[in-house]
């Protein structure tokens, strides 16, 4: 299923470019979807769900996010504000999924 | 018994593909020599082999139950689809009293 | 990365392929031969041809053997024979990891040891570990495979032109490219439910490591928290004071079995024996169903009553149904004989896919002076043929190495491994020296060894195909039989690329380098 050779000649890209495109995709895009997974455990949590139920779904789905994000980090038109919203996914996500802990310990 | 039913499904779904195959253009061309397949052959071969797709997976279900029966529906699947595949590049004689019959229906539909 | 999204998915596909395609071989080659982790172990281990009685076992008989085979803390385990695994094995945690007695399910008489690592130690855990296990990066580099497998499902059907079109495709055609890219395309069009569901799958059997960040949200004390709660497992602690002796347990399997509907179990586990607090696990053997449920009931262990029944939830169950349908240790043989063969065609899938990069960049590659073309052919085949390669001289140092040998006090089941990373390493710099004629030469030393290793079988321990079949041994009959076949297809492919290398090829296939069969 890959293409002809065309793909490779494609407009020349800066190396350092290249090699953020690809720390997004394999990186970024993990850490997003490890982030929405901590956060989607602790919204259901806080929900009342079932904490094993809860990392199940969530865990399970984390996988198909982590490949969704990957291929749109790949396919974005401009890299920063790619990067920006993975990072930004990263934080938000870490930040809910603290949120069981902040309010279990108050 | 079993073994009858695995056969089945694996004919089936070959079956199946075949009338897709048969369906597209290109694979027509090279049976009947006929550029386009007729939009109405055509229909009713898609649906024959979409049909044939689905009574294997009764099959299947009937005789693995619902858990092993999607899984051995779902492989026999892919088997019989290359199976189709593999006739059509080294065998593709084999195909032809398929396409004859075809051929011959849609005349037959065609004058009346 | 890319003028529009069709192209950026074709530049994600074509790298990603490319890095991560040898990674993904091995874990396909491996994953492909654990479908008969069982019967290579049968192979690999004479000792444990036996053949299957079907019979009820009495395990009480054992009471005492097991107790006091095992050290005294440890808790230790009867693993039950199936049609699979005919042996019935006591194992226990002991100093040098896992440790194991084998015995004649029907005699109780010890079974001479297993020498290999086999299927279930050594291609198990190389599928998803690599055997590198620090830092987990085996576990870690496996897991981006299965993501990067599921990313190329995608991307290559988003960049397929006219997948619908040539659903049916294959061409005879003359030029190389055309052919590995029309292979290429309709073992992944046809196969892609397999791969997707295969590597998804795969990548949920671990998705407690690979997510960390969802573990310590919701379990405390992290992964071991999440074991205890999700899977319900029951424990009480050990009181250190001598108890009363071990009742049936017989008794408490059959108790088991009536609850489980007539299931057998696979496992009795014993906790704490000897101490006041000891306790018995019973698990159901899981070769009934796709899922691999773990339906465990807990006894204690002087009076048989039962402690605890344990509940799995069902958000549970759907990912113990995946789990099985991807460990397939259930008894199905048409469908193990199914996932062996998507497992090849998957092999075929990324060689060819490996084989395309490099035939579409011959030419500019040679033109510009690259070296890229020669390095990148010189990897594949090290890591695709050398794979197969290193497989087979793995099964032959096996049946050549004698019981018991030892070399500088390595073991035996080591110096197999050592051969086959020394074969293994080996065939990456015969791929660098001899470029495209490496394909014939490791075709040839396939089909050789395929024979050799059958040949071997049948002298070292007398079972050759006809005995073993009849003596309803066909584990290792069929082992015979798909060597057999493998080095036939090898050897005819071998022939067919000296052919075409030589120029004699009939008129439709004048060209070099054509993978027929990655075998």
């Amino acid at each position: 299923m890959a293409k002809p050779a065309s793909a490779s000649s494609s407009a020349p890209v800066g190396a350092g470019k290249v090699v953020v495109r690809v720390l997004a995709i394999v990186l970024g895009a993990y850490a997003a979807s490890a982030g929405a997974v901590a956060a989607g455990v602790a919204g259901l949590i806080l929900a009342g769900v079932n904490k094993s139920d809860a990392f199940t779904v969530c865990s399970i789905l984390g996988f198909l996010l982590y490949v969704g994000l990957a291929l749109w980090a790949a396919a974005a038109r401009r890299l920063v504000p790619m990067v920006g919203t993975l990072l930004l996914v990263t934080a938000a996500g870490t930040g809910i999924g603290l949120l069981p802990t902040l309010i279990g310990g108050a | 018994m079993q073994a009858v039913l695995i056969a089945a499904v694996l004919a089936v779904s070959y079956l199946g593909f075949a009338f897709l195959a048969l369906s597209q253009d290109r694979h027509w061309l090279h049976f009947s020599g006929e550029r386009h397949c007729p939009p109405r052959i055509a229909r009713s071969l898609r649906i024959a082999g979409y049909a044939l797709l689905i009574v294997g997976l009764g099959l299947a279900l009937f005789r693995d139950g619902a858990g092993f029966g999607s899984l051995v529906w779902g492989t026999t699947l892919t088997v019989g689809s290359f199976a189709v595949v593999c006739t059509l590049t080294w065998r593709p004689y084999w195909l032809r009293p398929l396409a004859l019959v075809c051929q011959r229906l849609a005349r037959r539909a065609v004058e009346s | 990365m890319g003028a529009s999204f069709r192209e950026s998915m074709g530049w994600l596909h074509t790298w990603a392929g490319l890095v991560i395609g040898l990674l993904l071989f091995a874990v396909f080659w491996t994953g492909t031969l654990c479908v008969f982790d069982r019967e290579i172990d049968r192979w690999m281990n004479p000792s444990t041809r036996l053949v299957y009685s079907g019979e009820p076992i009495a395990i009480d008989g054992l009471r005492e053997e097991a107790g006091r085979l095992s050290p005294r803390t440890a808790p230790w385990a009867i693993v039950l024979p199936t049609p699979r695994e005919p042996v019935l094995s006591i194992g226990y945690r002991g100093r040098g990891g896992f440790e194991r007695t084998l015995f004649d399910p029907l005699t109780f008489k010890t079974v001479a040891p297993a020498e290999s690592w086999a299927g279930t130690r050594f291609f198990f855990p190389f599928h998803h570990t690599l055997h590198l296990r620090i830092w987990h990066l085996g576990t870690w580099l496996t897991g981006l495979a299965g993501v990067a497998m599921m990313a190329l499902c995608i991307s290559g059907v988003i960049i397929h032109r006219k997948i619908f079109v040539d659903f049916f495709t294959l061409r005879r055609s003359r030029q190389p490219q055309r052919l590995l890219l029309d292979l290429h395309n309709t073992t992944g069009t046809l196969g892609l439910i397999f791969y997707f569901v295969m590597s998804f799958s795969g990548v949920t059997i671990l998705a407690s490591v690979y997510y960390p960040s969802g573990v310590w949200v919701a379990f405390e004390g992290g992964r071991s928290g999440y074991v205890r709660d999700t899977y319900d497992v029951f424990s009480r602690p050990h009181l250190n004071q001598p108890g009363p002796p071990l009742g049936s347990l017989d008794a408490m399997a059959a108790t088991a079995r009536e609850a489980w509907g007539g299931l057998n179990p696979g496992l009795v586990r014993v906790f704490h024996h000897g101490d006041r607090n000891s306790y018995v696990e019973v698990r159901p053997s899981i070769e009934a169903e796709v899922a691999m449920r773990t339906d465990p009931f807990f006894f204690d262990a002087a009076t048989g009553a039962v402690l605890y029944r344990t509940s799995i939830r069902e958000t549970t169950q759907v990912q113990q149904f995946l789990t099985g349908l991807h460990f397939a240790q259930f008894r199905h043989w048409t469908l193990r004989w199914l996932y062996f063969a998507l497992g090849l065609l998957g092999c075929v899938l990324i060689v060819t896919g490996l084989l395309f990069w490099i035939e579409s960049r011959r030419k500019a590659h040679a033109a510009a002076d690259w070296k890229g073309v020669g390095f990148v052919e010189g990897l594949t085949i090290g890591g695709t043929g050398g794979m197969v390669l290193a497989t087979l001289a793995f099964f032959v140092a096996n049946r050549v190495l004698p019981s018991g040998a030892t070399f500088r006090g390595v073991a035996r089941y080591e110096l197999e491994i050592w051969v086959f990373l020394a074969v293994w390493v080996l065939s990456f710099a015969h791929g660098w020296m001899r470029c495209g004629a490496a394909w014939i030469d490791q075709c040839r030393l396939v089909a050789g060894l395929c024979i050799l290793a059958v040949a071997l079988n049948g002298a070292t321990t007398g079972d050759h195909v006809l005995r073993a079949w009849t003596d309803g041994k066909l584990a290792v009959a069929g082992m015979d039989l798909v060597l057999l076949a493998g080095g036939f297809a090898a050897a005819v492919t071998a022939w067919r690329l000296q052919r075409r290398r030589q120029g004699t090829a009939p008129k439709q296939f004048r060209h070099h380098h054509l993978e027929g069969q990655s075998s």
